[in-house]
């Protein structure tokens, strides 16, 4: 067989890569290649080089060094039994294309995984590898996050840490029990002992760095996770229970929510379908209230549907805020001109950017529902919920027919709609 | 002209670009030091098309008192970024503000006020211009060149159509991620590059100042085409970070009609209404005004 192109093995690893819906490039330090005299920076934010068809950002170059795997995770595309075409880059070769890219402008660094060979000690060094030629051969000061493969041994996320912006260890499926069913490999306990290690390492090189600034990094830009959803049973109340506990336990930054894609020559332990990707929005959306607006998983649940098998899902035709205060309604409704931060955050169709503002305006008057236009984009959304100086929803709020007033309409037009 | 004016302006504020912004803030405090109100001031910027002096005009008058007025750095910032922007009457609208500031302390800080309101939405358009910039810029190679101890340094060049008047301002972005090459960014106003020791600007240029391709564009568009999951279409998503009028310089763009086109024939779901050739047609008829249009 003649030996693959750097373009022909780009196009394997990136279609493998592609499952991995992470992209960001914020929150770590802030870098200049000024000092060093080399190429790359980063500035604290994330800067989105492009955008995909999908609607995805494409902030780094994302790939696998390789795609064989010793594994056989039956969710995944790469898994031993697939028969997908494989290709391996060698470390030089990923330095290469990352300079490549980075010198043109089309990325803000390397997001580099892997599928496991030889060992998971073998595969995590040479990814390891990558990261040292690009910072200390190169002087690459763009973005690089590396996945974490929990089976190799600890002393090598040393390295990782000391060069990567972002580490991150897939938990992949919500529960134990599916991890075990579906990842036959991999078990969950030691997924979370070993993002517990991360966590615990990057907050105590925090802290040290806050005493002295020659302290050693470890991955500043945090750690975070994947789950898919939708190969499995797990409900949304799991999921969610499973992102609080990764949240408050091990200090991840972000948990990223992957409907599950249906891949070529699927396990028959699968469901046959992909989920809605809607049910993927919706838990970013819940994703977003527990972690910004005070909310508890319970909370949320309060506006959840039950299926048939009594299974605890996400409203999908509204969001979850919304949800909740549907189900919720003694709390409302919420006088904008005089209700703290932490309630006016619970008004449907009100942001913390909206929030923040009116706390701002009403500073210099008491608010009207036309001040409040102004401030915020979405209104119409809100008015069952609230109290102006010239406005209050009256017996609107307590309407039972309040729901089928705000769900959106079923768009039957789209059927004929070219 | 900006229908502001209730009677002749009878100052005249000279600027000699449209990025003086030193000239702005000079004039602005001789002027609220003699208390001239906003409606008596015309701000002038040499390389625009002169008006006709219809009416003679003064300079501002010298003034050795500085006007008590205090901003904090929050909102200095914001009135500065917004001199940025391509609206002409930019420059109008600051000083207004400065002069109602003078009554009401606080008004920067109320979001509810028109003109507050305006200036935010500008200065946050501009920061938008530049982020995207950031983004955006595409280079190509275009050679190498033997620098002073002889070592070979590489040389990249881009075409960018920024909306404002941003391209002197990201010049350090790019200094300080490029340190090791030379790279040069045209615009149709300004041009700036980096030789690895200053910074240089100089005037607009075209873009076929620039290459038309680069030997890696390829390995991109692959990378971008893989990359792209068929089966979660949302191009509407994709439109409103992507704007059309950057899409005409990405070279990864051309492949983008072709990737929805075959993931609609698969039978993807698809959100959004999609027509195969939608991203690439409306883009030779985009005129700078209705771009102007779309950001503000």
């Amino acid at each position: 067989m003649p030996a693959l192109t750097r373009a022909e093995k780009l196009e394997i690893l990136a279609d493998a890569a592609k499952y991995d819906a992470s992209c960001a490039s914020s929150g770590s330090i802030k870098r200049s290649s000024l000092g060093t005299g080399g190429i790359g920076s980063t500035t604290g934010m994330g800067i989105c080089h492009s955008y995909a068809p999908d609607g995805r950002c494409i902030s780094l170059l994302k790939i696998l060094m390789t795609n064989y795997c010793m594994f056989d995770c039956l969710y995944c595309i790469n898994r031993l039994s697939s028969n997908v075409r494989r290709a391996a880059f060698t470390p030089q070769q990923i330095v290469d294309l990352t300079l490549d890219f980075y010198k043109r402008n089309y990325i803000e660094g390397l997001f580099l995984s892997s599928g496991i060979i030889r060992s998971p000690d073998y595969t995590m060094e040479r990814i390891v590898e990558v990261a040292r030629l690009l910072r200390e051969e190169h002087k690459f000061g763009g973005y690089i996050h590396l996945k974490t493969i929990p089976e190799a041994d600890p002393d090598l996320l040393t390295n990782a840490g000391k060069y990567a912006d972002r580490l991150s260890i897939n938990i992949e499926l919500p529960s134990d029990e599916s991890i075990t069913r579906l990842a036959p490999e991999k078990s969950g306990p030691h997924i979370r002992k070993t993002m517990g290690t991360l966590g615990q390492r990057i907050s105590d090189a925090k802290a040290e760095r806050k005493s002295s600034r020659k302290a050693p990094l470890f991955a500043p830009g945090g750690h975070s996770t994947q789950m898919i959803i939708g190969a499995d049973e797990s409900d949304d109340a799991r999921v969610l229970t499973t992102s609080t506990r990764l949240y408050k336990g091990v200090g991840l930054k972000r948990v990223y929510y992957s409907a599950f894609s249906p891949i070529p020559d699927p396990s028959a332990q699968l469901p046959p379908v992909a989920p809605p990707l809607v049910r993927e929005h919706r838990l970013y959306q819940a994703d977003w209230l527990l972690r910004f607006y005070g909310f508890g998983v319970d909370e949320i649940m309060t506006g959840a549907k039950r299926d048939a098998a009594g299974k605890r899902h996400l409203d999908l035709a509204i969001d979850p805020k919304l949800a909740w205060a549907l189900q919720n309604r003694e709390h409302f409704p919420v006088d904008l001109n005089r209700a703290d931060k932490s309630i006016l955050l619970r008004v449907p169709g009100l942001g913390v950017n909206g929030a923040l503002a009116i706390i701002k305006a009403r500073r210099f008057g008491t608010l009207r529902l036309a001040d409040i236009e102004t401030l915020c984009r979405n209104v119409s959304k809100m008015l069952p919920f609230i109290i102006t100086r010239d406005w209050t929803p009256g017996p609107r709020l307590d309407d039972a027919n309040l729901y089928a007033k705000l769900a959106p309409k079923p768009k039957q037009l789209e059927l004929f709609a070219t | 002209m900006t229908g502001l004016a209730q009677k002749p302006q009878d100052y005249r504020a000279y600027l000699s670009s449209e990025t003086d912004l030193a000239g702005w803030r000079n004039q602005a405090r001789r002027a609220l030091a003699e208390d001239i109100p906003p409606e008596r001031i015309d701000w002038h910027v040499e390389e625009r098309s002169a008006t006709p002096d219809l009416a003679p005009h003064l300079p501002l008058p010298q003034s050795n008192t500085a006007p008590a007025l205090h901003l904090n750095n929050q909102h200095l910032t914001v009135l500065i970024t917004a001199l940025l922007h391509s609206d002409a009457d930019r420059f109008a609208l600051a000083y207004r503000l400065l002069w109602r500031m003078r009554k009401q302390p606080r008004l920067m800080g109320n979001p509810a006020d028109r003109d507050v309101k305006r200036i935010w939405a500008m200065a946050k358009s501009v920061r938008r211009d530049i982020h995207k910039m950031h983004a955006f810029v595409r280079f190509r190679k275009v050679g190498y060149r033997e620098d002073e101890g002889g070592k070979l340094r590489e040389q990249f060049a881009a075409w960018f159509e920024p909306d404002h008047h941003i391209t002197k301002h990201v010049a350090v972005f790019f200094r300080d991620r490029f340190t090791a090459m030379d790279w040069l960014i045209v615009t149709p106003r300004t041009s700036i590059a980096w030789d690895g020791q200053n910074l240089r600007a100089g005037p607009g240029g075209k873009r076929t100042d620039i290459p038309d391709s680069d030997a890696i564009e390829d390995e991109w568009r692959s990378y971008y085409r893989s990359i792209f999951n068929p089966a979660r279409l949302k191009v509407q998503t994709m439109k409103s970070e992507m704007p059309m009028k950057y899409c005409k310089n990405l070279p990864e763009a051309e492949v983008i009609s072709v990737l929805i086109g075959d993931s609609n024939l698969r039978g993807h779901q698809t959100r959004g209404k999609v027509l195969c050739d939608a991203i690439h047609k409306p883009l030779a008829t985009t005129s700078p005004n209705s771009i102007k249009g779309q950001t503000q």
